[in-house]
């Protein structure tokens, strides 16, 4: 492709905008940082977005000194890992029946696994609970993951049912006459294609388990369990917190977030362009 | 073949994590029977938390000599205390002993039988070793539920540094309180501290003014439901909680603020003025203060030409621990709530979490907390003493009343509705 | 296919969890919904009485209502928007695609504690930047009191709430441009369809399943918002900023009427099914149009 004088002027007007977006959408994790570098009485009066006058690390090493913040990531960890797991596989499952296979109640499903993104979340504490002590897994990871993964199936199966409606029906049936059974078409052929999809699903999974609070305090009393967020949560005092340190154990928090994201975005760029590419 | 594994792998973390969770469990059955393991719940897990240091060292003493029964503290943030508290009583979790508030707060928690009534338990003298009166936020139907540990009151705040740098006087009452408003307003500088947006905050000026108004015994007959709310007192003390609004005594945007934001800016010395929990004291004096040694705390200005005096206050005792009647344990539950709030008391005392609540208190005087050793000798004299109104009411009229106020302040409504809805609860 | 086992083995695992933690509570609300209730003591049937109070007797209900319908209107006509404009860029090979995306999306991965926090400063009346801003460029008459009064506090709180998820559905709808065959585009290029032509002609209608799913998405997170509310005004002042959700919380913790606040939690939901329903039938219709 040439570029004409204005299709390069009409370029860089696109790149200006795009860059000024970029420093909006920026701002917060900037600010996040100078935030977790100060005091309470810079951060609340007076000083309360630019540099701190004071940079102030040992909000970091604070953070640090708490011994259990190892565990509290490995507990986040593993329950917003299986979360991912359980959500995806059942999700992809759920809706490749929903929006491939031929049944009266497919349509009806869709709306009933809608449902779940309906429901004030705070109403279903007490229900959950209960169902959670019945179940004698109050105080365990599981308490988490059940939840997360129940509540994450309704975007997921929404997503991942929007997406098989798009592939087209040609390359199933051509696995059919192949004579390859339903379950080896599902596993070789539609997981692969809808693979960007599920990665979608994977970060919007992460993002929701990762940073959840209500359920993950109500839950869970036992320090063994704690998940990170929790952790930094409860640097909150009763009558004063310390607003530096919270700010530290946020920024934190935040870093594998945007990692993830980053390294699972690639994932659906890489699958993309292989879609193309054999499409 | 990878995904598959990747599924297998799954199911299998999810079994051994099911069998983690049980095996969890039958060791600590197996433990009960030579040990009694009791579980506390609080809601201090912050090391900020004035009362963490202390309860952490008492329960770590008992532990040490009490090997056959051991504590265990669990402990939850912020807000969700409540919502996790009134969670769990709905489904007859509570652990053996928990930190909550009185009055308005448990009177469901205590009819519905989740709490263990004390009466039989504290005839050993134990009534007459915490401070009169204190008990009576936890007692519902002639049952005592809990017991207090620290007392707090309503406390006035005062930069004085600032009104000496402003050639201000110190308000003694309600007339000079106006008058230094609007002399700090034509200054420029907002005049008192408060976080409307907590409703609380706002309310506990209310309450005070309807305390300088009509006294403690009226205000207390009025919430028991006997004097109408109608009486001209509250009318009046609304009326000037009005004037001070429209004066713009509180700080520019108050309503918007939280209680920690508005608390900061009066902690970074740039308000003069602020009415809230003695619990404030604390981080006024603590190191990291900027106006550490330039506040004096003193009861709220008077209204000239009425009845109550400066040995009114508005506070009270209000936080407290709990036993549930679940709790297999009742006997030792009861010897340890009564080891913990005890020594809480004094523990918190000496490091300036609190004013103590058990007459036993020995602490050594010099280093205590300025401030609150100051309350401690201001508030010797009380007379009167009337608990915030939204601890006093329950649930729902305590919302109500609280948004009256918020009303009030907005000019939503006069004085003479204020009054007359407040009325309403009592119909 | 209608290999009934092979449905069942499908959808089960996936609806043996959701019966169980998502409709199962829903059930329970719905029996909790018709009692009069704290929440903790024994409960009485008071039969549907909760729900005539909630459209009789409850005017700030109403109002949190319409304020979550205006929300959700805000969403779909100005935040969908702003989403779609950035995916389309984005997806249309311009350099620093992946750059842009994933720094779009640092808004959506950062927890509302922190944003609400970010807000508050922005807003504060007497050091925020939004104020700092206006009084360096002598618009000083512009300053407000946000969040503290009645007549900004609902406004000034929606705007975190239509921004921080820009950078969500900009990705749904990226991901959703990004799977259509490059060679659809070139065939329209040879026709003389390029730039906005091509986007308003081939990619709109072609990711309009996937549009369909943001304005659901956008509405149902609309009706039941909950969070920025709680942090930055707790719906008020004097219940300026309420919200159905805000204000059912308040009843069945602050206020103790744990049925009347399940009922509210059971009319939020019917709510968002009716809306989504209309939204189906509404991208129904238009896609015959097509």
């Amino acid at each position: 492709m040439r570029s004409t004088p204005g299709s390069v002027y009409k370029k860089s007007l696109t790149q200006l905008g795009l860059i000024a977006v970029a420093a909006v959408q920026l701002f917060p994790i900037v600010w996040l940082l100078l935030f977790s570098l100060k005091d309470n009485s810079e951060i609340f009066s007076g000083n309360i977005i630019g540099l701190p006058k004071v940079w102030r690390w040992e909000n970091y090493s604070q953070v640090f000194a708490n011994g259990k913040l190892g565990l509290y990531l490995f507990n986040s960890i593993v329950v917003t890992f299986v979360t991912i797991a359980l959500t995806s596989i059942f999700a992809a499952m759920a809706s490749y029946a929903i929006s491939r296979m031929r049944w009266k109640l497919s349509k009806l499903m869709l709306t009933i696994f809608l449902l779940g993104l309906m429901i004030p979340i705070h109403a279903s504490l007490l229900p959950v609970f209960l169902i959670l002590k019945n179940l004698s897994l109050l105080n365990t990871h599981l308490a988490l993951i059940l939840p997360y993964t129940a509540f994450g199936l309704s975007l997921a199966i929404f997503v991942l049912a929007n997406f098989f409606d798009t592939v087209p029906k040609d390359l199933e049936e051509s696995a059919f006459i192949d004579g390859s059974g339903i379950y080896r078409t599902f596993l070789k052929i539609m997981l692969p294609l809808v693979q960007p999809a599920i990665a979608t699903v994977a970060i919007f999974t992460y993002l929701s388990s990762w940073n959840e609070l209500m359920f993950a305090i109500t839950f869970i009393n036992k320090e063994e369990i704690k998940t990170l967020t929790v952790g930094i949560m409860s640097m909150v005092g009763q009558y004063s917190t310390a607003w530096g340190p919270i700010g530290a154990g946020l920024f934190i928090a935040t870093l594998p977030t945007i990692l993830i994201y980053v390294l699972l975005n690639t994932q659906v760029e890489k699958s993309l362009t292989a879609g193309a590419v054999k499409g | 073949m990878k995904r598959l594994g990747l599924i297998a792998a799954a199911v299998l973390l999810t079994f051994t994590l099911a069998a983690c969770g049980s095996a969890n469990k039958a060791s600590e059955g197996s433990n009960e029977a030579a040990v009694k393991n009791l579980t506390i719940w609080t809601t201090w897990a912050s090391d900020g938390d004035t009362f963490k240091a202390p309860i952490d060292k008492i329960v770590a003493d008992w532990n040490a000599n009490n090997p056959t029964i051991q504590l265990k503290v669990e402990a939850t943030a912020g807000e969700s205390y409540k919502t996790k508290i009134k969670t769990a009583a709905a489904a007859n979790e509570l652990p053996d002993i928990f930190f909550t508030w009185g009055a308005g707060f448990s009177k469901p928690f205590a009819e519905s039988g989740t709490l263990l009534p004390l009466n039989e338990y504290l005839n050993d003298g134990t009534k007459d070793r915490v401070l009169a009166g204190s008990l009576e936020n936890f007692t519902y139907d002639d049952n005592i539920y809990g017991l207090p540990f620290t007392l707090y009151v309503g406390t006035f705040f005062v930069n004085e540094e600032l009104f000496d740098a402003n050639g201000i006087a110190v308000p003694a009452n309600y007339e000079e309180l106006l008058t230094a408003v609007k002399a700090f307003r034509e200054k420029g500088i907002n005049p008192i501290a408060v976080g409307g947006k907590d409703l609380w905050p706002s309310m506990f000026y209310y309450d005070v003014l309807a305390l300088r108004e009509g006294g403690a015994d009226l205000n207390l007959d009025a919430l028991k439901g006997g004097t109408s709310f109608e009486d001209p007192v509250f009318v009046e003390a609304a009326r000037k909680l009005q004037e001070l609004a429209n004066a713009d005594a509180f700080a520019d945007g108050f309503m918007g603020l939280s209680r920690d934001e508005s608390e900061a800016v009066f902690a970074s010395g740039q308000i003069p003025m602020y009415y809230n929990g003695s619990w404030v004291a604390t981080a006024l004096e603590s190191d990291s203060s900027a106006i550490k040694g330039k506040v004096k705390a003193m009861n709220f200005p008077l209204v000239s030409g009425t009845t109550s005096s400066g040995d009114e206050w508005l506070g009270g005792v209000n936080d407290t621990f709990m036993v549930s009647s679940n709790t297999p344990h009742k006997d030792e539950a009861v010897q340890v709530l009564k080891y913990l709030t005890e020594n809480l008391s004094n523990e918190g005392y000496q490091v300036g979490a609190g004013l103590p609540t058990w007459k036993t208190t020995e602490v050594d005087e010099s280093k205590i907390n300025p401030l609150l050793a100051d309350l401690v000798k201001q508030t010797e004299s009380a007379t009167g003493i009337v608990p915030p109104w939204d601890i006093y009411l329950e649930g729902q009229d305590a919302e109500k009343h609280k948004n009256l106020v918020a009303q009030l302040l907005t000019n939503n409504i006069t004085p003479e509705q204020f009054a007359k809805e407040m009325q309403a609860i009592n119909e | 296919m209608r290999d009934k086992k092979a449905i069942m083995i499908f959808v089960l695992p996936a609806f043996i969890v959701y019966c169980l933690i998502v409709l199962l509570p829903i059930l329970i609300s719905t029996y909790y919904s018709l009692l009069d209730w704290n929440g903790i003591s024994q409960g009485t049937f008071i039969g549907i009485q909760n729900y005539i109070k909630l459209f009789t007797g409850d005017p700030i209900f109403i109002k949190s209502l319409w304020n979550s319908i205006l929300l959700a209107v805000l969403s779909v006509f100005i935040q969908l928007p702003i989403s779609l404009i950035l995916a389309l860029v984005l997806a249309s090979k311009v350099k620093g695609s992946r750059f842009y995306r994933t720094v779009y999306f640092i808004p959506v991965v950062m927890s509302t504690v922190v944003i609400g926090q970010l807000w508050m400063k922005i807003y504060h009346p007497s050091f925020g930047l939004l104020n700092d801003v206006l009084g360096s460029l002598g618009l000083d008459a512009w300053k407000r009191e946000w969040l503290g009064s009645e007549s900004t506090a609902l406004g000034a709180a929606f705007v975190p709430i239509v921004w921080q998820y820009i950078g969500y559905h900009m990705l749904l709808m990226f991901a959703s441009a990004k799977s259509i065959p490059d060679d659809i585009y070139e065939a329209a290029r040879i026709d003389g369809a390029t730039g906005l032509k091509s986007a308003l002609h081939i990619t709109i209608p072609l990711i309009k399943p996937m549009l369909q799913v943001s304005v659901i998405f956008a509405v149902i997170g609309s009706l039941k918002t909950f969070d920025f509310i709680y942090v930055l005004t707790n719906g008020g002042p004097v219940h300026a900023s309420e919200v159905p959700s805000t204000w059912m919380f308040n009843n069945i913790f602050n206020q103790y009427l744990y049925g009347y606040g399940s009922a509210m939690a059971i009319m939020i939901i019917l709510e968002c099914l009716l809306f989504t329903v209309i939204i189906q039938k509404m991208f129904k219709t238009e896609q015959i149009t097509y």
